[in-house]
This record gives C-alpha cells, sequence and structure tokens, in this order.
C-alpha cells in the first residue's frame, strides 16, 4: 500500500506540472493531425489517394508512408519526449527531500528503499502513460486508417521509455546525493548523452578506434560497455520502427543494468542518509 | 512498560569541505518514556533535541548506542508502526491539498481506504480544517498549517505521539486548542514526547521533562519534582508577627506590610515542625504552610548555569 502510495502521489505531482500539461496538449496535437487531417483511400489493398493538409500524392507506398510517419513520430519523442520528461521529472527526487517534509515520510513505517522504488516508479509510469498515449495513439489510427498494423512501432515506445527510465535512475541518484535538480539534470542528461556520444564514436568508428593507443582501446572499450548507450538506443528505436531485426540486444541490457545498478545505489545511498 | 527506549546515544555530524569538521551533537544519552507519559525535553537552540528524536524515529543513523520503540530496535521500519510525529517547521509539497496529504500520509501508514477516510473527516473537523479539505496547502496559514501537522501526527491513532514544538507560530487561541487536543489523549492512555522551547506549556502538560544541553543530559525528572524548592516555605499567618526573624529564623523574610506573610529557608523538615509549634505556642494562627516552587523556567535557566 506505502509503494502504491508513494507512485500515485508522484504521479499526482507531475500532473500538476506544466510540462507534461504541454506534453499532453502537442500529443494530443499530433494524434488530432493524424485522425482528421490525414486522409488515406485504400482501393484494393492499395493506396487510391492520400491527402495530408495541402500534400496529394497516389504513387506513395502505403506501407512506406506508415512506418516513415511512425519513424518520425518515434524519433521525435526519442529527443524531445525524452528531454521534456527529464526537464518535468528532475525535481521530483530533490523536491521530496524538502526538510521538513521528508522527516515526516521518513517517520512512517516504510522502508527507505520503498520510498525510491515508489518515487522512480510514480516518475516512470506518468512518463510511460505520456508515450504510449502518443505512440499507442499514432499506432492506433494509423493502423485503422491504413490496415497496416506495425507492432515494431510499439515496441519503439519501450525503448523510449526505458532509456527515459535508465536516465531516472541516475537523476535519483544524483537527486539524492546533490538534492540539486540542475546537477542531476546536467549530469544524467547531459553527461550520458555525451559519454554516449564520445564513446560510440571512439568504439564504433574503425577509423577513430584505431587511432587510439591499446591502453585507451582498452580503457574506451571498457566505458562503452559501462555507460548506457543512449544513441545505439535512438537508433534502435529507428530499427523497430521499420521492422528490421535488431544486430545487437546488448546495446539493451547492458544499459539496462547500468540504470539497475545506478537505482540500487541510489536506494543503498537513500537508506544511509541523514535528514 | 517503556515505550521509548535509549542507551548511550551518541551522535556526531561531519561538516565543512571534505566532512573534516565534527560537531558532537549528542554525547551518551540515556533516557526512558512510560506508557501514557506525557515527557518534555527541554534545552536550548542547538542542545541536541531534534537530533535525539530523529534518531528515535530512523531519520538521523545514531553513531553509538541503542534506542528502540515498543520494544523494536529504530533501525527498523516497524517501530514506527504505533508512531505519530510532527516535525519542527514541517512543511508539505504545495500541490497537495489538506485532504490528499492526509491520504498519502495514511497510505503511508497502511491505513485501509474506508478507515483512512472515515479518520481524516473526524480529525480535520477536529482541528478545525473541514472547511478547507480541498483547499492547497501552498495557500493555508502558519496556524493551519499547524493544525494540518497536528491531525497528520493523529492519523494511524498512534500510541506514541512525538510532537517538535507542536505549537510554534500558532497564536494563544490556537496554542490552547492544541494543548486541549494532547491532554484529551493523555486521557486516552496515550504516550507523548514533546519538545518545546514554551517552557510554561511543558509544565502545565507533561509529566517528566529531561534538559539537554550541548548533547548531555543535565537533569531528568518529574516536573513536580525539579520544580519544588524543599528548603523554602511560604508560611501565611492570621495575626501579624512581628519579632518574626526570632521565630522564624534570621534568613526568614516579610512578603507583606503587615507582617502576616513570610517565606523562610529551613535546613531540615524538623525545623518546619518546630516553628510550626513556637506559632501555636504564641496563638498565633496559621492559615497556609506553603512549599514554595519555581518555575520550570527558574530551574531550567538554574540548570544550564550550573552547567
Amino acid at each position: 500500500m506505502a509503494l502504491f502510495g508513494l507512485i500515485l502521489n508522484t504521479i499526482h505531482e507531475s500532473m500538476k506540472r506544466k510540462m507534461f500539461i504541454l506534453f499532453f496538449g502537442f500529443s494530443t496535437l499530433i494524434l488530432i493531425l493524424f485522425l482528421f487531417v490525414l486522409n488515406v483511400d485504400i482501393i484494393d489493398k492499395g493506396i487510391g489517394t492520400i491527402k495530408l493538409i495541402a500534400y496529394n500524392d497516389a504513387s506513395v507506398d502505403l506501407v512506406q508512408l506508415v512506418r516513415t510517419s511512425q519513424a518520425v513520430v518515434a524519433a521525435v519523442l526519442f529527443v524531445f519526449g525524452i528531454l521534456v520528461s527529464t526537464l518535468a521529472t528532475a525535481s521530483i527526487i530533490p523536491g521530496f527531500q524538502m526538510p521538513g517534509y521528508i522527516d515526516l515520510v521518513l517517520s512512517k513505517p516504510v522502508s527507505r528503499p520503498v520510498i525510491i522504488l515508489g518515487k522512480y516508479f510514480g516518475a516512470v509510469i506518468i512518463v510511460g502513460i505520456n508515450v504510449f498515449y502518443l505512440v499507442g495513439g499514432v499506432w492506433l489510427i494509423l493502423s485503422a486508417k491504413t490496415g497496416i498494423w506495425n507492432f515494431g512501432f510499439l515496441a519503439s515506445g519501450g525503448t523510449i521509455l526505458v532509456t527515459y527510465a535508465i536516465i531516472m535512475a541516475v537523476m535519483t541518484f544524483l537527486g539524492i546525493f546533490t538534492k540539486s535538480t540542475v546537477l542531476s539534470i546536467l549530469i544524467a542528461y547531459v553527461f550520458l548523452n555525451f559519454m554516449s556520444f564520445i564513446l560510440v564514436t571512439l568504439v564504433k568508428v574503425p577509423n577513430v578506434f584505431r587511432l587510439l593507443s591499446p591502453f585507451w582501446k582498452k580503457a574506451a572499450t571498457a566505458l562503452y560497455h559501462f555507460f548506457p548507450k543512449l544513441f545505439e538506443l535512438f537508433a534502435m528505436t529507428g530499427i523497430l520502427v521499420k521492422g528490421d531485426s535488431v544486430p545487437d540486444w546488448s546495446v539493451l541490457w547492458t544499459s539496462v543494468i547500468f540504470g539497475v545498478v545506478f537505482l540500487g545505489f541510489s536506494m543503498l545511498l537513500f537508506s544511509r542518509k541523514d535528514y | 512498560m517503556k515505550i521509548i527506549e535509549a542507551k548511550s546515544i551518541s551522535k556526531t555530524y561531519l561538516c565543512g569541505i571534505f566532512s573534516r569538521k565534527k560537531v558532537q551533537a549528542l554525547k551518551s544519552v540515556s533516557l526512558n518514556v512510560n506508557k501514557g507519559e506525557i515527557f518534555g525535553l527541554l534545552g536550548p537552540n542547538g542542545a541536541g533535541k531534534t537530533t535525539f528524536v530523529k534518531i528515535l524515529l530512523g531519520i538521523v543513523k545514531a553513531g553509538k548506542g541503542e534506542a528502540s520503540l515498543f520494544d523494536v530496535p529504530v533501525s527498523s521500519s516497524a517501530s514506527r508502526i504505533r508512531v505519530g510525529y510532527l516535525s519542527e517547521n514541517h512543511r508539505y509539497p504545495s500541490f497537495m491539498t489538506a485532504k490528499s496529504l492526509l491520504h498519502f500520509m495514511g497510505r503511508l501508514s497502511g491505513i485501509e481506504k474506508s478507515l483512512r477516510t472515515q479518520r481524516i473527516g473526524k480529525l480535520l473537523k477536529d482541528v478545525g480544517l473541514a472547511d478547507v479539505l480541498d483547499m492547497e496547502v501552498g495557500k493555508f496559514s502558519k496556524g493551519m498549517l499547524q493544525r494540518l501537522g497536528v491531525a497528520q501526527a493523529l492519523l494511524s491513532d498512534p500510541d506514541l505521539i512525538v510532537l517538535d514544538e507542536p505549537t510554534g507560530g500558532v497564536d494563544p487561541v490556537g496554542r490552547k486548542e492544541i494543548r486541549d487536543i494532547l491532554l484529551n489523549l493523555k486521557s486516552q492512555g496515550k504516550t507523548m514526547f514533546l519538545n518545546s522551547h514554551l517552557l510554561s506549556e511543558v509544565e502545565m502538560i507533561c509529566d517528566r521533562v529531561a534538559i539537554l544541553n550541548k548533547g548531555k543530559l543535565l537533569k531528568v525528572g518529574s516536573v513536580r519534582d525539579l520544580t519544588r524548592h524543599t528548603q523554602e516555605y511560604r508560611i501565611e499567618l492570621r495575626d501579624p508577627l512581628n519579632n518574626y526573624k526570632e521565630v522564624l529564623g534570621s534568613k526568614a523574610e516579610t512578603l507583606d506590610s503587615d507582617n502576616r506573610c513570610f517565606r523562610i529557608h529551613i535546613g531540615k523538615i524538623d525545623e518546619l515542625d518546630k516553628i510550626i509549634d513556637e506559632l501555636r505556642k504564641m496563638k498565633i494562627g496559621i492559615d497556609a504552610v506553603i512549599p514554595e516552587k519555581s518555575s520550570l523556567e527558574d530551574m531550567f535557566i538554574e540548570t544550564l548555569k550550573g552547567n
């Protein structure tokens, strides 16, 4: 019951934030666009006419059109959706430790790891609701209009949510450690993206990797495996939407392990901290 | 039965850059609170009162020593099942309403929804917030927040209520209402642990008090014992006694202009008997013999000065 209460409280808190209201409004606008503005006529399982605002072209391949639309939505959601979600939820953990409030929460018969899990999952659930509202809505509208049911697009919602969950795990740790919203965003979002970009460039671009000394090759490879691979998760999202097979699932699970480890550290740190 | 048991609790905070500065907040504090008692912890600012309370509630970890609530070590969250707490300067997220805050706190305490709803309604009525249950707490006055704090502390119908400055920032009327709530809880057999700067208030409601200064426990005892000066008595006579120094002793002092009321200082209780016998021999009527009490504030200041 305590865990449920904490999750509910975090969702309630998030719903009062303007950023989430904007996110929700933006998602609704896109859904309205796909619902009323995009008109597709299907003739003999092929495209008859397609009309999106002023665009009118009957020669477009229907499958390609659906997947491209979904890929654009997934890419926008991956970049801006995660950014907005990160900004909107960054203050949840530092704010929760407000003197005079945290004391009351800690005085309740709830273990500290449960408190952190409640706050963490509350944030992930509210972002999940927003992501799947948009992804699920677009998927349903496009699928119903075209008859093409691309489940890869739904799965892309999963990678977006997992990426956010990894960032949130780091923000949770930093929020407990520094009690600073700004530092949490800077390190969790900016630093992780920066490291991901640098490491993937060093390790996955052969011409760059060749230039490194043996020591730096080992160091870069170790760091590459340690840090979450946000850039490759972005690429994986695109692959899932296209319906292609994912070449390397370790990108996902090593990133998830990083998130789980940080969440574990967060619980440990919170359990030992004096307030 | 001991509700609170603390044995040799010490706590040192590490402050400053790289945690190099050490501040000892508590030095081997041992304290027990029995069932049904109202216990007051007194001390100047920075004495370690709040640290002690926070250790009891698991908010701060003790450096050394052991503490338990209801015989359950404070390191276990189970020790707080029967505890209600109101912290000093308590604050709430401004987006919450009185009702949503109490539901949240109730869920954390594991109270079932139907019971929670029932209790919230009653408590908000008791503390005079029934009309504003859907108002965001960000719009509450200091007094309203204090009443809400009391309500959340009592929500789980706790057997032990720990209050840190419960009447801080509350006007005299509100203070009396909170005091009445506490006395009502006492009549229900609840145990209370109170941190307060308002010594007159503590004197009014506490059974026992302890004085803490610079992390050290200086005195523990009942309010009656700590405030009673056994060597001083006030004697009120029906007739004037002009040669009072001869009868009542050289240290006696008159308290009125017609020599009927005196304060006497005695070494042993036998001396008081002798004085009374002497007054009777002189056929002087005695209206009252009252042991002189100092206020808790006097005792508190004396104790701190002595330390």
